[in-house]
């Protein structure tokens, strides 16, 4: 079998105000424990597919650049060993301005590490300490120099809009420093207030001052307009890139590739089944594989739907042969009053055998997403 | 032990309080007392059995049960705890001759303190006044002896102290029952009275009506006959009441009991109905029967057409245990078929609605609360109309009258300001203004129905921070200068968001509605218009803008199952909605409008 490859690092120096993905600031003495049961996981799912190769790999977090040295060497030592991977894999790192340094790179770079996704989220230092950041934009600019220094010809970076009080300006700024640095790849991510985090709270009480939804849909196009004159192609919802340089890693999510998730919270799509590892660290940390995840087998009808709402992010959409070829049905049959509707209404649009989301689709895509649900 | 009991040795009772001021405490210890149930059976307030009940804190259903003390047989009837039963409650006072009534140690006599006493006064009952809760720090047991004093003209030896919580005091409770309550008179050679105070529907027995035997004697194998509804049944059960129903060979003059009777709906078991023998019938039923008469009415309408008929049955099946509760098929323009209910009030509507949902698990749209109005034609006829959609042609109408309630508040002084403003504010034509004592008023206001059905109770809470009480009672219908607004979604009218409204405020109602749909109702892909309009002058305007962005762009990564579920969730809540032409409109816009300040 060949796939992907997904480990989570759970690992923070301290959570952003933010986030609600798996990490955990202040247990950096777990490191070695958990390295030990990623390679116990890399080898459970070795055995049982037999050595898989492997196409892509990403390791992100958390923050993974907080890793000594010796535990990332050991860990890509533990990924070769258990995995064939293949030639010319793309092989990502995530990347805090506030933890890289000179060594690791070095160490990311011997250890065949090739693209970095750096976290730059904003260049605005007044934003950042509200993010609850753990650099400031010099930092960004000290580390991303450090990388390509270092040798490395792939970078990534990533930005969020619509933070609690950002002006449109301020993200105007924030997208010019970031041409600026002259990245092979651009992120930017819309910020979502989520359940359980800093933000949630403060959101309820009143003191967060949000970007009303026009402000967010302005932001969006700018980003959209000023990345595009730049020479940086949308193709996907949030990613940009210059041609040649769209994350192969991420584009296999999207097109319902194989992948496999090693570590706390991370997620699998193996032979049509989704798996998710638990968030919680001391239980991962029992090495009981078969307990610690929980399994859903995507009915036909579910891989439908996530072909489609996940291949219209793309802006090239899916493409009506492969939808066929997957499923023995065609699209048109099975979804003719959604497309017909959708196509009425002006947010998607067919071009040559793909569908796609048109400009507007783009902007309203949970609506059309919605559809086929 | 339950042998042939003595008529002298019967106490009939009730106890009435205000809303919590402790009155199924004091039940519970009443029960514990008498060893009617053991502590180890005892779940908190024994006589609430529905789970909304006990959520609410208030009884819904009145409820009865035989305690046995010192050679004597008490019968507890508990009485509905909300004012929109007063009726019920009249009708389980009748049924005894002596009530306990309970007054808060710390917060005084209030609205329906007063209410009740004076229903148990105008029922000839022996009242024992108790002062609850002395063992609470904040508790003035004297300045409610005063009251007790001023408010009824109890003299002070008369007065009890209790802590139900505490158990002080229960003793001398049930003692003063024994000794001051008199005994049911009654002649049980004479032809059968009996008294329907409540009825409950088993789905495997039928209706079991608990009834109070005044004349007479009823026992199984004999042919009853409701004296309004002429229904005859043969009795197959008599029994009294415990925590279950213990069958007994009869019911004698006198006693509280139950009767099972293979009846079939509780239509035909009318609260405060005579049961006579059919074969020897008494020669006039007993006084105070008045039909159930609904105040409220609203639409229930199925989210989705396809379940009307579950929502039919779901209705019907709590029509069953629920003889106040009207239906008939509502069909309309905008939101299809379902049915007008009447209801008793506002607390009975919200009850049926929840149970609705909870119970039946219906997503379902009720529309705005509406009183029945009375509609003088020029042709000198008079039609009554429970929806504003029904209201008839303007040139048609010489004149509306609405139903008009006298309201008794009682309030600290100190917050007396506020309320005067909120009663005018509301229409409200002041009556009385009574000094309880230096720092208690009761004020007595006359205002229309349906600005009670409004965010009367919140306001009044809110301006007088939950220190007000209030009771009302319906006083007849009154003239008033009303006019009808129609609101349009989209261009196209919504029937079910019309209103009746006095003309001097329907500019304003008008405006704030138009406002706050544009707040509830989510954005579309399209611009929405909303309007309101008297007749064809549109009065109000507002526009809510369209959906200009959804779309997730933030990276979950490989976690396809979050990002299913985040559309799953914006779906569902569409889900809930009910499509009008293209517009998807929540609940809370039906509403909008009892929530204009």
């Amino acid at each position: 079998m060949s796939c992907s490859l997904y480990i989570h690092i759970p690992f923070c120096k301290r959570k952003c105000n933010y986030c609600d993905f798996p990490s955990y600031a202040g247990r950096e003495s777990l490191v070695p424990e958990y390295i030990e049961a990623l390679k116990s996981e890399l080898g459970y799912y070795s055995s049982l597919y037999d050595k898989p190769s492997v196409k892509t790999i990403f390791v992100g977090g958390g923050t993974p650049t907080l890793l000594p040295e010796e535990q990332i060497s050991s860990l890509f030592e533990a990924i070769a060993k258990d995995f064939n991977v293949l030639p010319d894999s793309e092989i990502s790192f995530e990347a805090n301005p506030g933890t890289v340094t000179k060594e690791k790179l070095k160490t990311l770079i011997n250890s065949g590490v090739n693209r970095i996704s750096l976290g730059a989220q904003t260049f605005n230092d007044t934003l950042l300490k509200k993010l609850g950041r753990i650099h400031l934009e010099h930092d960004i600019i000290d580390a991303y120099e450090m990388i390509r220094e270092t040798g490395f010809k792939n970078i990534n970076l990533d930005l969020i809009f619509a933070l609690p009080g950002e002006n449109i300006n301020d993200w105007q700024n924030s997208l010019v420093k970031a041409v600026k640095l002259n990245p092979e790849h651009i992120s930017t991510y819309n910020l979502q207030i989520e359940e359980g985090t800093p933000f949630y709270t403060e959101k309820l009480e009143g003191g967060l001052l949000m970007p009303e939804e026009e402000e967010e849909l302005k932001m969006y196009k700018i980003a959209i307009a000023f990345l595009n004159e730049n020479g940086y192609k949308q193709y996907e919802i949030s990613n940009f890139a210059r041609e040649g340089f769209e994350c192969a890693h991420n584009k296999a999510y999207w097109t319902m590739q194989d992948y496999i998730g090693i570590g706390a919270g991370a997620h699998s799509f193996i032979n049509n089944i989704r798996i998710e590892n638990t968030p919680f660290l001391e239980k991962y940390l029992t090495k009981d594989f078969s307990a610690i995840k929980t399994e859903h087998v995507n009915t036909k009808k579910e891989n439908m739907q996530e072909m489609i709402f996940l291949g219209l992010r793309l802006k090239k959409g899916f493409n009506l042969n492969d939808f066929t070829r997957r499923f023995g049905i065609g699209f048109r049959e099975i979804y003719k009053k959604e497309l017909a509707d959708l196509t009425d209404e002006g947010l998607i649009e067919m071009s040559g055998k793909n569908v796609r989301l048109t400009e507007n689709g783009l902007y309203l895509a949970n609506e059309v997403f919605k559809r086929f649900l | 032990m339950f042998c042939v009991t003595e008529i002298t040795k019967i106490r009939n009772f009730s106890i009435i309080a205000h809303i919590d001021h402790g009155k199924s405490t004091l039940a519970d210890r009443l029960l514990e007392e008498t060893k009617t149930i053991d502590k180890r059976q005892m779940r908190a307030q024994v006589l609430d059995t529905m789970d909304l009940e006990r959520e609410r804190g208030i009884t819904i259903k009145s409820q009865a049960i035989r305690m046995q003390y010192k050679g004597y047989v008490l019968n507890l009837i508990d009485t509905p705890g909300h004012v929109d039963f007063t009726y019920e409650v009249s009708r389980a006072l009748a049924a005894c001759e002596g009530a306990i009534l309970i007054i808060d140690a710390t917060q005084g006599a209030e609205a329906q303190t007063l209410a009740n006493a004076h229903l148990a006064m105008a029922n000839k009952l022996k009242i024992i006044p108790v002062v609850n809760k002395i063992d609470m720090v904040n508790a003035e047991p004297k300045k409610i002896i005063e009251e007790f004093k001023n408010l009824f003209g109890f003299s002070e030896d008369e007065i009890l102290l209790a802590s139900a919580k505490e158990g002080t005091g229960i003793q001398q409770i049930l003692d003063a029952v024994v000794s001051k309550v008199p005994p049911p008179s009654g002649d049980a050679g004479a032809p059968l009275q009996a008294m329907i105070f409540d009825s409950k529907y088993d789905p495997y027995r039928g209706v079991v009506v608990y009834v109070r035997v005044f004349n007479g004697r009823i026992k199984k194998g004999m042919t009853i006959k409701m004296m309004e509804t002429d229904a005859e049944f043969e009795v197959q059960e008599t029994g009294i009441l415990r925590i279950d129903y213990i069958p007994k060979d009869d019911l004698t003059a006198g006693e509280v009991g139950y009767i099972i009777a293979n009846i079939k709906t509780l239509r035909q078991t009318r609260v405060g109905d005579t049961v006579t023998d059919a074969k020897n019938p008494a020669s006039e039923s007993l006084p105070g029967y008045k039909p159930a008469k609904p105040m409220v009415f609203c639409g229930f309408f199925p989210v989705s057409a396809e379940k009307y008929h579950e929502l039919r049955d779901a209705i019907e099946k709590l029509q069953l245990n629920d003889a106040s509760l009207f239906f008939e098929p509502e069909s309309s323009a905008a939101l299809g078929l379902g049915f007008r209910c009447g209801f008793l009030g506002l607390l009975h509507l919200e009850i049926i609605q929840e149970r609705l949902e909870r119970e039946y698990g219906l997503d379902i749209i009720a529309t705005a609360p509406s009183v029945v109005y009375k509609i003088n034609k020029t042709d000198n006829t008079s039609i009554f109309i429970d929806s504003p959609t029904k209201l008839p042609n303007l040139a048609a109408v010489r004149s509306i009258e609405e139903p008009y309630l006298k309201i008794t508040i009682f309030v600290p002084q100190k917050y007396v300001g506020g309320v005067l403003e909120i009663c005018q504010d509301k229409r409200g034509v002041f009556k009385n203004m009574e000094y309880l004592d230096p720092t208690r008023v009761m004020l007595t206001y006359e205002l229309p129905l349906s600005e009670m059905i409004t965010e009367f109770h919140d306001m009044l809470k809110s301006s007088t921070k939950g220190y007000a009480s209030m009771d009302y009672e319906l006083i007849g219908y009154r003239e008033s200068d009303l006019v009808k607004v129609d609101v349009l979604l989209n261009q196209e009218p919504v029937d079910s968001l019309s209103f009746i409204v006095h003309k001097d405020n329907a500019f304003y109602k008008g405006k704030a509605l138009a406002e706050k749909l544009k707040e509830v109702i989510p954005r579309h892909q399209f611009e929405i218009p909303i309007q309101a309009a008297i007749g064809n002058r549109v009065i109000a305007r507002e526009t809510i803008p369209a959906m200009r962005k959804n779309v997730l762009q933030k990276c979950y990564g490989g976690d396809v199952t979050r990002k299913r579920k985040l559309l799953e969730k914006q779906k569902a809540g569409k889900k809930r909605m009910k499509r009008i032409g293209r517009v998807d409109v929540p609940q809370e816009a039906f509403m909008a409008v009892l929530k204009l300040k």
